[in-house]
């Protein structure tokens, strides 16, 4: 799938969706800026057109004039249709040409995406990547991936702004225009989004293409899925959150300051909805701010909006963290910023969510291995001195009972022998608890190995004298006092 | 296998170690690892920062064995045919004659291998994985035993060229060498005040003799659960959740061939689970490609190996293995 085709198609809507919903949020403060229904066409294909002539026809040696002239046919019946008034003209002709220079814009940075290409020369393909990136270091030739993400932040900030001021001044919408301002919103997040993962997909195409890389057939699929995923997502929060959910404007921070200054502390966390609550100088404290005494609640209250604020700053950073794993996994550690912050942070949060499960696990089946033990050892006599006293069961008979003895033995001692050790491994931590039988541990754990793991046959004499000093390893552990378990060291190192 | 077999390779392993340890102060470890490679017929990566005796220990390993040793100063500006060797035109017989290069050598000190380009790097895959090299259209064979002893600086990213994973898999084992102790420190400035005492090494064996001790290592017996274990170990690097490529086939292999060697040195003519814990981590570290996020949380190879070590049953008695 190349991208490339779709790439201008996007852009042009996302120029369309901020042009005109800034414009009809414009509208809503200021009446006299009115945005008419036979524009918004004019908005949409003037930056269409834009778009795909400067990805494909557009060069350095395009004279001015062209695009002058390009700009003056949008221009002309735009005139006509305004009225021949210029107070409308100006503001409708403002319209098209931001719509058309933002498309523009984008438009020729996927030119110039395709031109870094050109600048590798004839570098072999393993060294493409590296060439890529010394040349997106270097200042004058940028891989132009920023341009894309802070004019979609930039623009994401503008309507930002626009909508919280319409919103702070109570002004009246009606259905229609409510129902507008949500599909153009809904609209504007979905192609800006769309538009910055194309635009990633359209450099990773070119350096596959360059590099003749083999890229699987599946990827297209997983692509558009991930997208279709990260669109919703954006869609459904523009819809659902409100405008002003933030509990902490700068107005509201600095009574806060106050305040504490002052010693005079109660918080009211009520919307700041009408300008008539603001603060205004002199006067009374307005803010939901209550003239009451000064208590220790206004300080916990603080403390909880800071949780609040940090929590909130955690949980968008996991968000975001989550979504840059799936979707750019491969490409991580070219992260910078925020995003490799977040990416930091979800990791540490799986991690540590993994290894909490993985202690309830091993928790788990400890707790299954000693109740089966224990179902074991029921029938046996427990004494508090030396706990639980041997059955009077026959003697073990090979090398290698004797080593499933002793480490039965040493788990009751808190000894226990992980499945993850080796003979010897096992050996040195009864060596570790065991000083006085330092010889008989050695003498047997080396010879374990030997039966254990050599083809040799070991003579009777031999097989007794290690039976032996098996026996007096098994004696020492049941010396050992149930505190001595372990002595805080992990049975595994 | 019998006893006195295994006594040669330890008597060779212990002959080496007294020769390399006239110029390596410490580092017993890595000479006894670097041996296990020679006899598994393996080659080995040395890698490090400047100036811990890389270069010094690969001299050292070669002078100790004797036979035929070059060695390559890799550069940017290395071609394939200053490796592999190149056909030039004797005008006294009016024909090619083909000259060798330095891998038609037994021993081959790579130094600093990654400043090589990767074309000039893979010349040297078919000699390490096939033991033969092809120039202009002729198959050459190399003399046996052949060692390639590379060595690379990590720290250096400038005019360096990572090499490739195809390759990194040929190498039997990644060794870091680390920094002395301040008493190994002392030592190596007191031995090296006067003159160096490498050029006063000489051989302590033969290649013919290597070559030998080489079949003798592949004869150390290796009991069922100890093979079942190199696998399952092997195999849990593939499943792991930070590993994003696990060790292949040619790492169990290695794996199991480097506790044979091992427990031969050792004096002990079968492999025990000690022998495969002692060598997993030089021999699969470098075998494991993390996954971009775990690498950004500074997860290293060497540490995803420990962490298998401790999870991965060994299959002793009294516990049944997960398969």
């Amino acid at each position: 799938m190349k991208i490339k085709g779709f790439l201008p198609a996007w852009a042009s809507l996302f120029s369309f969706s901020v042009v005109a919903l800034g414009a009809q949020y414009l509208s809503l403060l200021f009446p006299t800026l009115a945005v008419p229904l036979w524009l918004w066409p004019f908005l949409l294909f003037s930056a269409l057109q834009s778009a795909y002539y400067a990805t494909y026809y557009l060069s350095k040696r395009t004279p001015w004039l062209l695009c002058l002239i390009e700009l003056a046919l949008w221009m002309v019946p735009v005139y006509f249709l305004s009225g021949r008034v210029m107070q409308v003209f100006v503001w409708n002709a403002f319209g098209i040409f931001a719509c058309w220079i933002m498309a523009r814009g984008y438009g020729s940075q996927f030119v110039f995406m395709e031109r870094v290409a050109d600048y590798l020369g004839d570098q072999g393909a393993s060294t493409v990547s590296w060439e890529y990136e010394s040349l997106s270091s270097n200042d004058s030739l940028h891989v132009p991936m920023t341009y894309f993400w802070w004019r979609l932040w930039g623009c994401a900030f503008f309507l930002a702004i626009l909508a919280i001021v319409v919103h702070n001044r109570d002004v009246q919408l009606d259905a229609l225009v409510t129902w507008r301002l949500r599909v153009l919103g809904s609209m504007a997040v979905a192609s800006g989004l769309a538009l910055q993962a194309g635009s990633y997909l359209f450099r990773l195409q070119i350096l596959w293409g360059y590099a003749k890389a083999d890229v699987s057939a599946s990827l297209r699929g997983v692509w558009i899925r991930n997208l279709g995923i990260v669109l919703l997502l954006g869609v459904l929060l523009v819809n659902l959150a409100p405008v002003d959910y933030w509990p902490l404007t700068a107005a509201r921070m600095g009574e806060i300051i106050r305040r504490l200054a002052t010693r005079e502390f109660t918080i009211s966390l009520e919307p700041l909805d009408s300008p008539e609550r603001l603060p205004s100088a002199g006067g009374p404290p307005a803010m939901g701010f209550p003239q009451q005494a000064a208590g220790p609640w206004g300080v916990l209250l603080a403390l909880l909006i800071a949780l609040l604020v940090g929590g909130m700053a955690l949980v968008i950073l996991v968000v975001l963290g989550f979504v840059l794993v799936n979707l750019i996994g491969g490409e991580l550690e070219r992260l910078k910023g925020l995003p490799r912050l977040a990416v930091q942070v979800y990791a540490g949060l799986r991690d540590a969510l993994r290894t909490l499960m993985g202690s309830l696990r091993t928790l788990g089946a400890d707790l299954k291995w000693k109740a089966s033990s224990k179902k074991q050892t029921g029938s046996q006599e427990f004494s508090p001195k030396t706990g639980f006293a041997r059955r009077s069961a026959p003697l073990p008979k090979g090398v290698r009972a004797m080593f499933r003895r002793i480490a039965k033995v040493s788990a009751r001692k808190g000894l226990a022998f992980h499945p993850a050790q080796t003979a010897s491994e096992f050996g040195q931590v009864l060596h570790k608890h065991l000083p006085s039988a330092k010889n008989s541990v050695e003498g047997f754990f080396s010879g374990y190995q030997t039966v254990r793991y050599s083809k040799q046959s070991l003579s009777a004499a031999a097989k007794e004298h290690l039976l032996q000093l098996g026996e007096e390893i098994i004696k020492e552990i049941d010396g050992l006092e149930k505190g001595d378990k372990g002595n805080g060291t992990d049975v595994r190192e | 296998m019998a006893q006195t077999s295994v006594n040669r390779v330890a008597e060779f392993g212990w002959k080496m170690k007294e020769n390399i340890a006239q110029v390596m102060v410490g580092k017993e470890a890595a000479i006894e690892m670097l041996l296990a490679a020679l006899l598994s017929d393996g080659h080995v990566l040395l890698e490090d920062v400047p100036g811990v005796g890389k270069t010094m220990l690969a001299r050292a390993l070669a002078t100790s064995v004797g036979g035929r040793f070059s060695r390559i100063q890799c550069t940017p500006d290395l071609l394939p045919s200053d490796i592999t060797g190149l056909s030039v035109f004797d005008q006294k017989q009016g024909d090619f004659v083909f000259r060798p290069g330095p891998v038609m050598a037994q021993i081959v000190l790579a130094d600093e291998i990654n400043r090589a380009t990767p074309r000039t790097q893979s010349s040297l895959l078919e000699a390490m994985g096939e033991g033969q090299v092809t120039v202009d259209g002729h198959t050459y064979r190399l003399k046996r035993p052949f060692m390639v002893v590379a060595t690379q600086n990590p720290v250096e990213f400038e005019g360096t060229f990572p090499l490739p994973e195809a390759q990194l898999d040929r190498f039997f084992l990644l060794l870091k060498l680390g920094y002395p102790t301040l008493d190994e420190e002392n030592q190596v400035l007191l031995r090296l005040q006067e003159r160096h005492p490498i050029t006063d090494l000489g051989p302590v064996t033969d290649v013919n003799h290597v070559a030998e001790l080489q079949h003798l290592v592949t004869q150390v017996y290796v009991e069922a659960s100890v093979r079942d274990y190199v696998v399952r170990l092997v195999r849990s690097t593939r499943t792991q959740s930070q590993v994003q490529l696990g060790a292949s086939p040619r790492g169990s292999l290695a794996l199991l061939r480097a506790a044979q060697a091992l427990a031969a040195l050792g004096n002990r003519d079968y492999v025990t689970p000690d022998d495969v814990k002692h060598m997993a981590t030089a021999v699969l570290a470098h075998r494991l490609t993390l996954k971009a996020d775990s690498v950004l949380r500074g997860v290293t190879a060497e540490s995803v190996i420990a962490e298998l070590l401790h999870q991965v049953e060994v299959g002793a008695e009294g516990h049944q293995t997960r398969s």
